[in-house]
């Protein structure tokens, strides 16, 4: 068979396939390089005797059927002469579900596109069908074989990734066998993305394929191209348009459609309409006869892809995987899954998030996809969606000039149903041109600022603020100001800017969280409870209007968490316990959180006796280790909850073993400072426990440790007025004396622990004069305390 | 140095391509064929390495060489052949049948004989005079043969072997992805099939050894992957490939690499005269040998640089490769692997020494790593060592008296370190 051949109607009616060969030829502008490309590859087939391996990757629209049509009929002299025989499948290769289906299809691409042979093809494929099922593999293989002979065989495929899929990995391992097994067969094959199929390691066609990536068309490209269709269609007025006044709509039209082949062919007619007729009546149109065409782009995905898809479009503006999550009802698990789904498809784009580097925004790729969307959703009124256009298309001198021209026919009309017609223009204009003067400046001097920062050049960064400081709003200026100072921790400074930007501001960037934090760090500072209040009711603002990150419900946990501590509040521990949980539900890789919950925890769970809270924390500790994690945080704080918890409940203690090993694994400053915050513990099992480990490194870092190891025995001896036995004084005796040929100043410890025992256990109060004055002072004052009510001891 | 095998004596054009390529275009590996084939002598050989490294096409080459007759005058004794079959997509044990009952044809023809035990026995079990097994219209993938494989099975190999005795020589039966099609079954319920088969090709190889046939077992997963998880789940103690020797395939020499370089070049690259020589050094370097990337690179260089070979559009295209996610996506195969063939303790902890070495300059000692990396037990880390060493991903040596691990490939080092790491 040969394709009825047609003209430019058929290429304005997304017909490719069908159209005249010399008219893809003409229209192949910005295309012309791949065909070369691609071209040669087949060159290399015929003439070096090379397989070639090709899978050339691009969005719909992109000119991937009419690469393959334009390559096709450029192997046609090979083809004739015999060197070459194409297997040429059609678009739309529904139903591939077996190497057998795959095989069919080469079978019949042959019969379709080689009239001289499609008889005698014709009657192998009826043996075909008349040999048994087990044995149609075997049989249609030598067919091929038997057909191609000494022939290299080209097979032409589109939308190669959907074949694999419905194909699954059994299959594709037979077709690959089939393609090692035979010498000369190459495949240039089309595809929307790369999909598992193609970068799994477990896939027979992992890094099989060449790939070749189409780009979209330049503004010059389109430009070129909308005036070669103008050309085509035999319309010189529009090409004359189009080289002088109409430049500045080729380039909205080209911002628009993203450089993509077949919309530029969409838009070619909205340039083919009258320019004074209404707009909005043409645009609607426009779209209208796009709507077919995207909605293949949504039929067929899963109904929570679908639903995202839908949320974001109608958005209209990049949004948080925290907020999709809670506006699609999809469990944050399953949103990144599909999220990166749709990333792949490419059917969304991942943003990286400008004030908060960990997080991610999500956006819709095409434009043109979600005013399609969008038009689902409006069925009358000022679409939002024509705005934008009208914003995109027209500068505001174009735009203004319109409206006048507008207000002047509104004068002259006298029909009812007209003039309402003009109004709902002009009001399009109105907002359109609002639209214009929206705040995206800012946004950008914040990409020149946080440029700066990133290359540790904050000096500059303050300068070309101020710089700037003329075209910022005050809030905006403040926000930026907020961002530096935040860059180095100077939360008094950002907690001086907070009050003066506005509230509408702070809500609609979401940014209370922020004020929130740096309150919270002034707070735990200063150990101040009143910022601790203010900081609390910024975290409450910040979740009225929207703010759900997981470094936000962190922060806030942990604020609840300290006001808890202050008021021994158990209802505000389990708040903020919840909140510390969403945190890590939101990010369950932040190790840190779950330092913050397992402390939460511990401290609760001493409040309320509530063992569970306890075992609870230590696994979480037990998670923490397992992720990124301030590591000095991690082993000071699940020491102190072994330490502390330790007397209260009988559990074991295994995971001393594990925090023993991760303490080993830190460098000596890191150790030291742990040591210093150990010496305030007063559990003598725990100091037990990492004796050996302190000796070893008093060893080695005596001058700094000499103070924390005499600190920890004065804290262990203070805190133990009923709890110390004469095993423990002497283990704890032991350790000191042990240490006093590294630590001679450990005497005074040793006769402290002596003292100890003498006035404590055995109630000999005379025993405090074996001390010098100053070592009974000390004693009495800082070991024995002057709390101790003396008839306590008897 | 070793002697050119076959037909490569000059250059000729070639496309960078990454698939499947003519057996007679295939380039290099002279060494290793050579090799090979003296291991070959006396024993079978396992041929495994990571994906993309060009298994299939060193043991293509090698039955090409064999059967074409141009090998070198040392093999002219052992009179080598070698069958090709791969075993990739097969489902059944039913369909590895036919697909070596489909390769008797070629049998037929070298030995000029007809394989009268196999046809006999088949006979037995189907009442048709007119049975054509080397043929395309008969398949033994029916369920009712499925009590009768085994035998089929090993009525073809004994068949084989007598032919095979009584011509002389060597006789190799590659299995390529044999392993993958194991693993495979195990993934889909059939293991016992996956055990019957291993066992049988163990009971079959050592007597068919003896009479000249020799196997070689190639896949991108090691057999012994799948051995230790047959071994840990189901308690399998089978030694299928005892005696069967280990052959670990090289990156290219670095006069392959400028021979596949100079007939990319042929093709329509371009490069100045003076700067062609530090470009092909560049290029083996960067590459690390390895023909694929050499490819990689080649292929960059035509889409984004127009065909200009220079240092510099080497340089930026070697960067795409580590960096742009529409290309770096053939090195996900190095995590790939470990979550699909390892457990996920197992993953965690090759995860962490793989971190660990990306981050050091050269190779570090076993006792360095077990004090840098947060592996519990020493016998743990050991055994994640020799996990990774025998799946390609590290390489070890030895320094005064201790072993040193590092990275096979720096190319593999460098993507971990800026994509994973």
């Amino acid at each position: 068979m040969v394709a009825d051949q047609q003209g430019i109607g058929t290429v304005l009616s997304f017909g490719t396939k069908s159209v005249d060969p010399k008219i893809l030829e003409q229209l192949l502008i910005g295309r012309d390089k791949n065909v070369e490309h691609l071209f040669k590859s087949i060159e290399g087939i015929v003439k070096h005797g090379n397989n070639q391996q090709t899978l050339v990757i691009g969005q719909r629209g992109m000119g991937k059927t009419h690469l393959l049509r334009v390559l096709y009929d450029r192997s046609q002299p090979f083809i004739k002469k015999s060197q070459l025989i194409v297997a040429y499948f059609s678009e739309d290769e529904y139903g591939i579900a077996s190497y057998f289906d795959f095989l069919t299809r080469v079978l019949n691409a042959f019969i379709r596109w080689n009239e001289n042979d499609a008889e005698l093809l014709q009657a192998k494929l009826q043996e075909l069908q008349d040999t048994a099922n087990a044995a149609q593999t075997g049989f249609i293989e030598k067919v091929i074989r038997d057909y191609i002979a000494d022939r290299p065989l080209l097979i032409l495929a589109e939308n190669f990734g959907d074949v694999l899929e419905s194909m699954g990995r059994q299959e594709q391992g037979r077709l690959r066998t089939w393609l090692y097994e035979n010498s000369r067969i190459s495949i240039m094959a089309t595809s929307q993305s790369i999909s598992a199929d193609f970068e799994s390691e477990d896939r027979p066609f992992y890094g099989f394929f060449q790939l070749y990536y189409l780009k979209p068309l330049s503004f010059e490209d389109s430009e070129r191209f909308l005036i070669r269709l103008a050309q085509l269609d035999d319309r010189s007025d529009i090409v004359e348009h189009l080289r002088h006044k109409g430049r500045a709509q080729v380039k909205a039209i080209h911002e628009l459609v993203k450089g993509n082949h077949r919309l530029l062919v969409t838009f070619y007619e909205f340039l083919k309409s009258d320019l004074l007729a209404r707009l909005s009546n043409h645009f609607i149109k426009t779209i209208n006869d796009l709507k077919p065409y995207y909605e293949t782009y949504i039929r067929y995905l899963p109904p929570q892809q679908q639903k995202i898809l839908r949320y974001i479009a109608l958005a209209r503006k990049p949004q948080q995987g925290t907020v999709i999550a809670k506006n699609c009802f999809i469990d944050q698990k399953s949103l990144s899954k599909q999220l990166s789904e749709l990333a792949r498809k490419r059917l969304i784009e991942v943003i990286p998030d400008q004030l908060d580097k960990r997080n991610k925004l999500y956006d819709i790729n095409e434009p043109l996809l979600r005013i399609s969307i969008e038009i689902g959703e409006h069925k009358e009124g000022i679409t939002a969606l024509f705005v934008d256009f009208l914003a995109l298309y027209y500068d505001r001198e174009e735009l203004e000039d319109k409206k006048l021209k507008y207000l002047d026919l509104l004068k002259k009309c006298r029909d009812s149903l007209e003039k309402r017609n003009f109004r709902y223009e002009i009001e399009a204009i109105d907002r359109a041109l609002s639209l214009k003067k929206s705040d995206v400046e800012w946004v950008h001097i914040f990409s020149q600022v946080r440029a700066l920062v990133m290359q540790s050049q904050m000096d500059k960064a303050y300068e070309l603020l101020e710089a700037k400081r003329q075209g910022l709003s005050d809030d905006t200026y403040g926000f930026l100001l907020i961002y530096l100072h935040g860059q180095k921790r100077e939360f008094d400074k950002i907690a001086k800017i907070f009050p003066n930007i506005s509230a509408e501001f702070l809500h609609r960037l979401r940014i209370y969280g922020m004020w929130g934090y740096a309150l919270l760090e002034l707070a735990i500072e200063r150990d101040n409870k009143k910022l601790l209040r203010e900081s609390l009711d910024k975290f409450e603002k910040a979740a009225k209007s929207g703010a759900d990150d997981a470094f936000f419900y962190s922060n806030w946990g942990i604020a609840l968490c300290r006001k808890a501590t202050y008021q021994r509040n158990e209802s505000l521990y389990r708040a903020g316990i919840e909140k510390l949980k969403t945190a890590i539900s939101l990010d369950d890789q932040d190790g840190d959180s779950y330092i913050e919950l397992a402390t939460a925890q511990i401290y609760c769970s001493m409040l309320t006796s509530d063992r569970q809270l306890a075992i609870d924390a230590f696994e979480n500790f037990q998670l923490a280790a397992t992720r990124e994690v301030d590591e000095v945080e991690l082993v000071f704080r699940w020491g102190w909850a072994i330490s502390f918890t330790y007397s209260i409940y009988n559990r074991d203690m295994s995971d001393i073993k594990i925090l023993k090993q991760r303490f080993g694994k830190l460098p000596a400053d890191k150790r030291i400072t742990v040591w210093e915050g150990y010496a305030t513990f007063s559990n003598l099992y725990f100091f037990k426990e990492f004796f050996p480990l302190l000796r070893a490194d008093i060893t080695r870092h005596r001058d700094r440790l000499k103070p924390v190891i005499m600190e920890w025995v004065n804290n262990i001896l203070s805190n133990n007025l009923h709890g110390l036995n004469k095993e423990g004084l002497a283990n704890l005796r032991e350790a000191v004396v042990h240490t006093m040929s590294d630590v001679p100043e450990l005497e005074i410890s040793r006769l402290y622990i002596d003292a100890f025992e003498q006035y404590v256990t055995n109630k000999n109060k005379n025993a405090v004069y074996e001390l010098t004055k100053e070592q009974r002072l000390f004693f009495l004052e800082h070991i024995i305390g002057e709390k101790m009510e003396p008839e306590s001891l008897g | 140095m070793v002697e050119r095998l076959g037909f490569m004596d000059k250059p000729f054009p070639l496309l960078p391509t990454l698939g499947k390529i003519p057996v007679e275009q295939i380039i290099g590996r002279d060494a290793e064929i050579i090799k090979l084939l003296r291991l070959l002598r006396s024993q079978s050989v396992s041929v495994e390495e990571m994906r993309r490294m060009g298994k299939t096409l060193l043991v293509q080459k090698l039955a090409h060489l064999c059967n074409t007759k141009t090998l070198p005058k040392e093999f002219e004794q052992e009179d080598f052949r070698a069958q090709y079959f791969s075993f990739q997509g097969k489902q059944n044990f039913g369909e590895v049948i036919d697909t070596l009952i489909n390769g008797l044809k070629d049998f037929k023809a070298w030995y000029k004989i007809e394989f009268s035990r196999t046809y006999q026995f088949i006979r037995s079990l189907v009442s048709t005079p007119e049975i054509d097994v080397g043929g395309a219209k008969f398949s033994l993938n029916l369920p009712e043969y499925k009590k009768s494989w085994k035998e089929i099975f090993n009525a073809t190999l004994e068949d084989i072997a007598s032919a095979q005795q009584k011509a002389g020589g060597k006789l190799i039966l590659i299995f390529d992805e044999l392993p993958i099609m194991l693993w495979e079954w195990y993934k889909e319920g059939k293991h016992e099939e996956a055990i019957e088969f291993l066992d049988m090709l163990r009971e079959r190889r050592q007597a068919l050894e003896t009479k000249g046939i020799r196997f070689i077992y190639c896949g991108s997963i090691g057999i012994k992957v799948v051995l230790n998880t047959f071994r840990n789940t189901f308690k399998y103690t089978g030694e299928p490939t005892n005696e069967m020797e280990e052959f670990d395939l090289k990156p290219f020499s670095e006069k392959e690499a400028n021979f596949l370089c100079e007939c990319f070049f042929l093709s329509g690259f371009k490069a100045g005269a003076r700067e062609k020589s530090t470009c092909l050094k560049q290029i083996y370097q960067l590459s690390n040998g390895l023909p694929f990337y050499i490819a990689l690179l080649f292929n960059l260089i035509q889409t984004e640089f127009d065909y200009k070979v220079t240092a510099k559009n080497l340089k930026a295209a070697y960067h795409l490769v580590l960096n742009d996610p529409k290309h770096h996506k053939v090195f996900k195969q190095l995590i790939d692997r470990l979550e699909i063939y390892y457990s996920p303790q197992q993953k965690i902890e090759m995860v962490k020494v793989l971190n660990f070495l990306s981050g050091q300059d050269g190779p570090i000692s076993e006792e360095s790593v077990h004090h840098q990396v947060d592996i519990e037990s020493r016998e743990s880390l050991n055994e994640t060592l020799y996990i990774l060493l025998s799946d390609h991903y590290l390489k070890r040596g030895i320094d005064g008296g201790k072993r040193m691990y590092s990275f096979k490939y720096q190319i593999f080092k460098e993507w971990w370190q800026i994509n994973r790491a």
